[in-house]
């Protein structure tokens, strides 16, 4: 039956679990779980409640979150950042580093540095090719972790940059044209599914300079500026 | 905004999702609420700088969406009257995960609140009561109802605690 003191109780129970007593409380609260048993046993059931709570949180935490559509490069940059940053908390990789750099570049870069590379890797901004990064995962390949970088174009264009470790056999992907190319112990590979060849060359050469130049800006060029407005659209 | 702002965001997330999924029940829409939450976040142009209030700041959003959410799902109950204050007859061995998460489900929105930003967020009571807009008494007298609450829900599952030999 609930009595005033139990309410009291209650409260003073909870705060303690809660870890929200102030020293000369707990200390107080301390001396009485050591004679009270009753009140021993409900810190025992409120702690048990709390632990439980937390740790079914934390089985149910474990998540992948899609990169939202971004209006702004920007916040498409740092929200690459984050997808990727997710999918490395899903594989259980804490242990992580990222820089951005250069938003006022043409093309913008930003580098990703997973647990299993050597060094960053480098995703560059193909804005002026017209195609957004638009979501960034990592894969579990045979030779470690592949990352994947998504970007999309107003018609339909897609392309994949898969960036995996050069040690051992490279995982190939499919699709309708593929370039391949190493930044030191990194293997680029940039996929396209659909694309005209013409533009894709366009891109491609563009996306291998900027992963050459480390992140440091690069200007797009003109064939990349063109290829944004003359190829036809993309067939997949 | 800068990177830097949200650098804590993506160790928040499975927090987050924790958090959200306690709210509104299941998985599968907590992930797209704390997907659109985190968008929502990136793309504001006020961002807290300190990681506390940062962190407070982004489940405050997540807490908003999750009550939309709930809203638009029209299953928003009305609180229930607080189950009598009764915490000395339940035993602690039957308390287990699944049967907090039982309890969890059948509790009230509220209550299952204010567990998730204390328990699962791990905001203080002061924390929580800023987020929430009420006093911190209101505070330690909710989390004191909603414990109460989820307690008498697990015993209402088809898993019972055990009764004490203490009851009053």
């Amino acid at each position: 039956m609930a009595t005033d003191r139990a309410s009291q109780d209650e409260l003073l129970l909870n705060a303690l679990v809660d870890g929200e007593l102030s020293p000369r409380e707990r200390a107080a609260a301390a001396s009485r779980l050591a004679s009270d048993r009753e009140f021993a046993r409900a810190y025992a059931v409120l702690m048990r409640l709390k632990a439980s709570v937390v740790e079914g949180a934390e089985e149910a935490g474990t998540v992948a979150v899609r990169l939202p559509r971004q209006r702004d490069r920007r916040i498409a940059v740092a929200a690459g950042v984050a997808a990727v940053l997710v999918a490395l908390i899903a594989g259980g990789a804490m242990d992580w580093l990222v820089e951005r750099e250069a938003p006022q570049a043409e093309i913008a870069t930003q580098t990703v540095k997973l647990v299993s590379f050597t060094q960053p890797a480098v995703l560059p901004d193909l804005v002026p090719a017209g195609l957004k990064l638009t979501a960034t995962a990592t894969q579990r390949g045979t030779n470690g972790e592949v990352l994947i970088a998504t970007y999309l174009g107003p018609r339909g264009c897609r392309l994949e940059l898969r960036v995996q470790r050069a040690e051992g056999a490279v995982v190939t992907a499919d699709g309708t044209d593929r370039r391949n190319w190493q930044v030191g112990d990194l293997v680029y590979q940039l996929v396209a599914y659909g694309m005209p060849a013409e533009r894709f060359i366009a891109v491609a050469e563009a996306a291998e300079r900027a992963t050459r130049a480390g992140g440091s800006p690069v200007a797009p060029g003109r064939r990349l500026r063109e290829a944004r407005i003359s190829a036809p659209p993309c067939l997949a | 905004m800068s990177c830097k702002s949200h650098a804590d965001l993506p160790s928040l997330l499975p927090r987050l999702v924790a958090f959200a999924r306690t709210i509104i029940g299941d998985a599968d829409s907590a992930r797209d609420l704390v997907q659109a939450a985190a968008a929502r976040a990136l793309a504001a142009r006020q961002v807290p700088d300190a990681p506390r209030a940062y962190r407070a700041w982004v489940f405050k959003i997540v807490r908003n969406a999750a009550f939309d959410e709930l809203r638009a799902r029209a299953q928003r109950r009305q609180q229930p009257p607080a189950p009598a204050v009764d915490l000395w007859r339940y035993d602690d061995a039957y308390i287990a995960k699944i049967t907090v998460e039982q309890g969890l489900a059948a509790i009230a929105p509220a209550h299952r609140e204010i567990i998730a930003l204390i328990d699962i967020g791990g905001f203080s009571y002061a924390e929580t009561a800023d987020m929430i807009g009420v006093p911190i008494g209101t505070i330690m007298s909710r989390i004191a109802r909603a414990r109460a609450a989820l307690l008498q829900a697990i015993e209402e599952s088809s898993v019972r605690p055990l009764k004490s030999s203490h009851g009053h």
